[in-house]
């Protein structure tokens, strides 16, 4: 397994140390990676002095253990993951795999040191972002919220950036759209840059829908509230096992792990449970196996007409109906 | 607002690669700035303005948004800095209407929507009056300009084609489809949107983008210094054939005649600016409109499209469009949806 300790940061010093501390060396805007750790292209655009791109389409051949280290605070990553497959485990302070990667978007704060395990053979399709927190406040700025909440949100003190997130159909139709092109193109560099200004377009306008909670955590907060995801995801079949014992098992009082939980996921863990066993009710009714009655019992719902009455209210149709669009 | 009781029938104005150039509209049509980026005009001149904003160093955008409420010829001056404009023309579709009357007319005008023009030259227009004019313009310094299409060309050639005093550089063609969406999808945004400076970078990188593709695709616009006499007459002829694209073609003679010049110096001028002579730039242009009436659902069979484009035989419709598209007329074509009788 390979260890890579490296920073990111909107000013481009960090590339070298990346390519150094992967054994290869900084060709104009490629970073040349040996062919053992990675096939594929690793390769950075500065935008603008506020925005930066990582654009990493690769293939490992070996496992790789990222350590991110960040030494400027000034900056959030705005991370696009298409990564196929279960490959990405983010992990604990002593390096142990805690849990899968569910999400393919991130938004996270500088400050926090993340520590995740690629594994060989993963097919990798990553565009990281390097944003100027005064560029998010500024945006932020525009959209109404008030002087003192930004104080208090892009205080290091009081907050943390975090935000894990499903990308929208919209993102992902950019991102596919400029797979399309070969990096020999020669627009290539422009049309890397519209992608990075649609992407953001589309995400900032997003998480303005979302609740923002403020709040200050540690690298190990996120671990611990990955672990207990995994949980939830673990045991979707069962039932939903309460607020006080999964901030026991955390380690956290309630009130606090309620609000990291819905910080960091945009969730409740309720409701992320419930979603999980709905989509994993879909997926069963889809197979063409189980009547809505097996499927009610098998995942634990009351009975089959309150996971019909969920069914409509997720996902605006009835399971039988949703059997014929199929 | 009483005060700008006589407004101007002509007016001139320059345009750069700065934010200065929009004072001309201030000063004379009465025009404000609300930010550094939009400038309203009056309501009794026309309603809506424009938005100007540096895309990087050297790629300046311009949004303008106008519905005119009186008749006013614009004239760009030549401009001196070394620059090129793009213009995409992005005003509500004429739709396709027929007028059912004796001569059977009908009343389609086709355009090409995109144009690239060397800052140097003068152009005069007059916009519709009441009419929605929306267009997106990109500002491309020719040093810009240069590092992007010099890959593709020999040094001595690259000079001359980006020499104002040798060449003027021109290319003047359809909006490609996807440039289209990204600029459509942006049309439909508010510029008050939190996310309007970046959706409007990410679409003007794009167009730029394929506008660097295309132009080394068909090769460096060097045409030489055309006369702006010669260009506006050719210009001319061009739009009277996209007007008459349901006729047949009128001949070479008749056109250099409108143009009033040699049918030689003529057609070498027309090829110049559209890459292809004016015959096969006519039946080129009369089959892309045959595509947009065979996929419009307003005709209930093949063969009258086929009249409609003045085509007195089906079958060689058919084998021209097959040739074309590479594909035949069925396979394009939408039927009319249920009749009532």
């Amino acid at each position: 397994m390979k260890e890579v300790v490296h920073p990111f940061g909107v000013e481009t010093d960090w590339i070298k140390e990346m390519a150094t501390a992967m054994g290869g060396y900084v060709k104009g805007n490629h970073t040349i990676v040996p062919d053992d750790v990675h096939t594929g292209i690793r390769y950075t655009l500065s935008i603008n002095e506020d925005i930066t791109v990582l654009l990493a389409d690769v293939t490992y051949h070996q496992d790789v253990l990222f350590k991110l280290r960040n030494d400027k605070t000034d900056f959030a990553g705005i991370y696009f993951n298409l990564t196929e497959g279960e490959s990405i485990h983010i992990m604990d302070e002593v390096s142990r795999p805690i849990g899968r990667w569910n999400y393919n978007l991130a938004i996270v704060d500088a400050q926090l040191d993340l520590d995740y395990l690629v594994k060989a053979g993963s097919k990798s399709y990553n565009i990281s972002i390097f944003v100027k927190k005064r560029m998010l406040r500024e945006y932020l700025s525009k959209t109404g919220i008030l002087t003192e909440v930004l104080d208090r949100i892009f205080d290091e003190e009081q907050n943390t950036i975090i935000h894990y997130d499903h990308m929208s159909g919209n993102s992902w139709h950019i991102i596919n759209e400029f797979r399309k092109l070969s990096p020999e193109s020669i627009s290539f560099d422009l049309f890397l840059g519209a992608t990075v200004y649609n992407l953001l377009s589309d995400y900032l306008e997003h998480l303005m829908n979302r609740e923002i909670v403020i709040g200050k955590l540690l690298s190990s907060d996120i671990t611990t509230i990955m672990a207990s995801q995994s949980i939830l995801i673990k045991d979707v079949a069962g039932v939903f096992p309460g607020i006080a014992a999964l901030a026991a098992e955390a380690c956290m009082s309630e009130t606090k792990y309620k609000k990291l939980y819905k910080k960091i996921t945009g969730f409740t863990p309720n409701s992320f449970f419930l979603n999980n066993k709905l989509e994993l009710a879909r997926e069963l009714l889809a197979s063409g196996q189980y009547t809505i009655g097996e499927i009610s019992d098998k995942l634990n719902f009351a009975n089959a007409s309150h996971l019909t009455e969920l069914f409509k209210n997720n996902f605006g149709v009835l399971p039988k109906d949703y059997l014929t669009l199929l | 607002m009483s005060a700008n009781k006589d407004i101007p029938e002509t007016f001139s104005h320059t345009m750069g690669l700065h934010t200065g150039w929009r004072q001309d509209f201030m000063d004379q049509l009465g025009a404000r700035l609300i930010n550094p980026r939009q400038l309203i005009f009056p309501d009794h001149i026309a309603h809506g303005g424009s938005y100007f904003m540096e895309i990087v160093p050297g790629l300046m955008a311009l949004i303008v948004d106008l519905t005119f409420q009186v008749k006013i010829e614009f004239t760009k001056v030549g401009s001196t800095g070394a620059f090129c404009i793009a213009y995409y023309d992005l005003s509500d579709e004429t739709s396709i209407h027929h007028v059912n009357g004796a001569e059977h007319k009908v009343g389609y005008h086709s355009k090409l929507g995109m144009a690239i023009v060397d800052a140097a030259l003068k152009s005069t227009y007059t916009p519709p009056i009441s009419e929605r004019m929306y267009s997106f313009r990109l500002l491309i310094s020719k040093e810009l300009l240069k590092t992007y299409l010099q890959g593709n060309m020999p040094a001595h050639m690259a000079e001359k084609a980006f020499d104002g005093k040798k060449n003027n550089i021109f290319f003047y063609s359809h909006i490609d489809s996807r440039t289209r969406l990204a600029l459509l999808r942006l049309k439909e945004r508010s510029y008050d949107d939190p996310s309007f400076e970046l959706s409007l970078k990410g679409a003007a990188l794009q167009a730029f983008g394929h506008l660097i593709q295309r132009m080394n695709e068909s090769g460096p616009a060097v045409l030489g210094r055309l006369s702006e006499a010669e260009t506006t007459q050719v210009m001319r002829t061009e739009e009277y054939l996209m007007g008459r694209l349901l006729e047949v073609f009128p001949g070479v003679d008749f056109l250099a005649d409108m143009a009033g010049m040699s049918i030689s110096r003529y057609n070498k001028v027309f090829k110049k600016l559209f890459k292809t002579s004016p015959n096969s730039f006519f039946l080129n242009e009369k089959l892309l409109l045959a595509q947009v009436l065979l996929t419009s659902g307003k005709f209930n069979t093949i063969s009258e499209v086929a009249y409609e484009l003045g085509y007195g035989k089906p079958g060689y419709f058919a084998k021209v469009y097959k040739k074309a598209f590479n594909r035949l007329p069925a396979e394009d074509f939408a039927k009319t949806g249920p009749i009532y009788k």
